[in-house]
């Protein structure tokens, strides 16, 4: 018959039970994520301050190159948002439980949170230094490709109504789209090759000093504080509000 | 293994008669491409942009959105009808299933770009003589690799209710790698560089298609089971 | 080196702004959400 051979998901039927304990759980999961929400704000306030005041200047760019400690996290941060909301999509496709496909939803939205800082970072960083709003560099482009397929992956969700078409569907979508990433890349990569862009200052670097490194990977480490507050209350959300959907009957 | 193959053909044969029947599709999406040919060669400065200089894009983008408007109804003629509870309770292999649509819409497709490539060096006064062979193969890689991932999305975007906006929302960044590839490509053959100069966008081709035709293959199972 | 550094501080100022309207702007409405689905009667209730 039909060769595919996928788990019977656990799913809460009303009233029962386990639509309370997800509602409690759900509760108590948020009540954590407040927590680390709190610390992850702290911790990228205490960077931003480390970076403006106490970061050396880069001769070449100015205090705007400063921007680079905020945008570079929040790009590997959103990146990381997407693969994992691809991994626990697939993860649901394979073992049915409920739980990784609400936290894939809690993960796309919290990297569309991040993705926005990257774009909105990256023109007010590019102005002054090159001049133009925007470039077709690897970062930024990917970057805006994931945005794309972040809104994708929530509009479908959006717009499909039964639960288990809602989980499967956008757990497709998430896999697509973390495949099409390094596509993306490569495609910008051969682009570039051939079409060589002005590269007036690589802000990266080939070698960053000592202190501008430190503080970049602080800044990392802030943000995936910051990335975990947010999605431990976005997830406690999505099972309260599933366990109040299934102790309502459908 | 040759089940699945018949089976996909007999499915790909009965969704490319019935659009031929009607003819209408077909007829719009070749009026559609030659409007957007048309209007590619008056919405810009001709001694700016020269033809030459503007061919691939028009070419490709022409291709892309006879795809989209194809893809639209790729699975919208079974919901009208119903016959789609049909198609899923005979015992019909998933991969069977995805082959078939897939192979149905690249066939036509492919319909809309053997008219609408003639229709292109008509407009564009473009000599494909030397290059035609080149160009094939392109239409051929590029057009595999959307109407793959098109198909996929297609089955999705038909549940929802703005389809036709929840399709090009999920496909258009998926169409980039192969659209820029065959554009970049087409530039190069019509600059009168040879084919193996352009042997890494040909592999990024190759390898997209490869890719997303499995995973059309392994994903339709997780999306039509019940 | 002869070059002067840039006086751009303005664009830091400014990126540093986007990006903290941004992570408030957002912890405060997920918060909010939270704790208004924490507020509102429970399944079991």
């Amino acid at each position: 018959m039909t060769s595919s051979s996928l788990p019977s998901v656990s799913w809460p039927s009303a009233p029962s039970s386990t639509s309370d304990a997800g509602f409690d759980a759900g509760r108590a999961t948020a009540r954590r994520g407040f927590v680390l929400l709190a610390l992850g704000v702290l911790a990228v306030a205490a960077v931003a301050a480390l970076a403006i005041l106490d970061t050396p200047v880069e001769a070449r760019q100015g205090p705007a190159q400063k921007i680079f400690y905020m945008h570079v996290p929040a790009a590997w941060t959103a990146f990381v948002a997407y693969v994992l909301t691809g991994i626990t999509g697939a993860m649901f496709l394979w073992l049915g439980d409920r739980r990784l496909d609400l936290f894939s939803e809690a993960s796309a939205e919290v990297g569309v949170a991040f993705n926005a800082i990257v774009l909105t970072t990256g023109p007010i960083w590019a102005k002054p230094i090159w001049g133009t709003w925007w470039q077709w560099d690897a970062r930024l482009t990917s970057t805006l490709f994931l945005f794309f397929l972040f809104v994708g992956y929530l509009s479908l969700r959006a717009a499909l109504h039964d639960p288990l078409e809602k989980a499967r569907y956008s757990a497709v979508v998430g896999i697509l789209g973390m495949l099409l990433v390094p596509f993306i890349h490569l495609t910008v990569k051969l682009f570039r090759t051939i079409h060589p862009q002005p590269v007036v200052a690589n802000p990266d670097g080939p070698t960053l000093p000592p202190e501008m490194l430190q503080t970049l990977l602080l800044g990392v480490g802030a943000y995936t504080l910051l990335y975990l507050g947010f999605v431990t209350v976005r997830y406690g959300v999505g099972r309260m509000r599933e366990a109040r959907e299934a102790g309502h009957g459908r | 293994m040759g089940e699945v193959l018949r089976l996909a053909l007999a499915i790909a044969a009965k969704d490319l008669r019935g659009e031929l029947r009607t003819k209408t599709s077909l007829v719009s999406a070749l009026a559609f491409a030659a409007l957007v040919l048309v209007i590619f060669n008056f919405a810009r400065d001709p001694t700016v942009l020269t033809a030459q200089l503007l061919a691939p894009s028009a070419l490709w983008i022409t291709c892309t959105f006879a795809a989209m408007t194809t893809l639209n109804r790729a699975f919208a003629l079974e919901r009208e009808h119903g016959a789609m509870d049909g198609l899923l309770l005979a015992p019909v292999p998933r991969e069977a299933l995805f082959l078939g649509k897939w192979l149905g819409n690249l066939g036509f497709v492919a319909l809309v770009e053997a008219v609408a490539v003639p229709l292109f060096v008509l407009f564009f006064n473009v000599d494909l003589g030397p290059v035609l062979g080149g160009i094939v193969l392109l239409l051929a890689l590029a057009t595999a690799g959307f109407t793959a991932v098109g198909t996929i999305f297609a089955a999705m975007a038909v549940r929802t209710r703005f389809a036709e906006l929840m399709l090009p929302l999920l496909l258009l960044p998926f169409m980039v790698p192969p659209l820029v590839g065959a554009a970049q490509v087409t530039s190069r053959l019509l600059a009168g560089r040879p084919l193996t100069e352009s042997a890494d966008w040909l592999r990024l081709l190759t390898v997209y298609d490869i890719v997303f035709v499995t995973i059309g293959l392994l994903a339709f199972g997780a999306l039509l089971d019940e | 080196m002869g070059a002067e550094v840039p006086q751009n501080s303005g664009f830091m100022v400014a990126g540093y702004a986007v990006t903290a309207v941004i992570v408030l702007g957002y912890a405060v409405a997920l918060v909010r959400r939270a704790r208004a689905a924490m507020r509102a009667p429970a399944p079991h209730d």
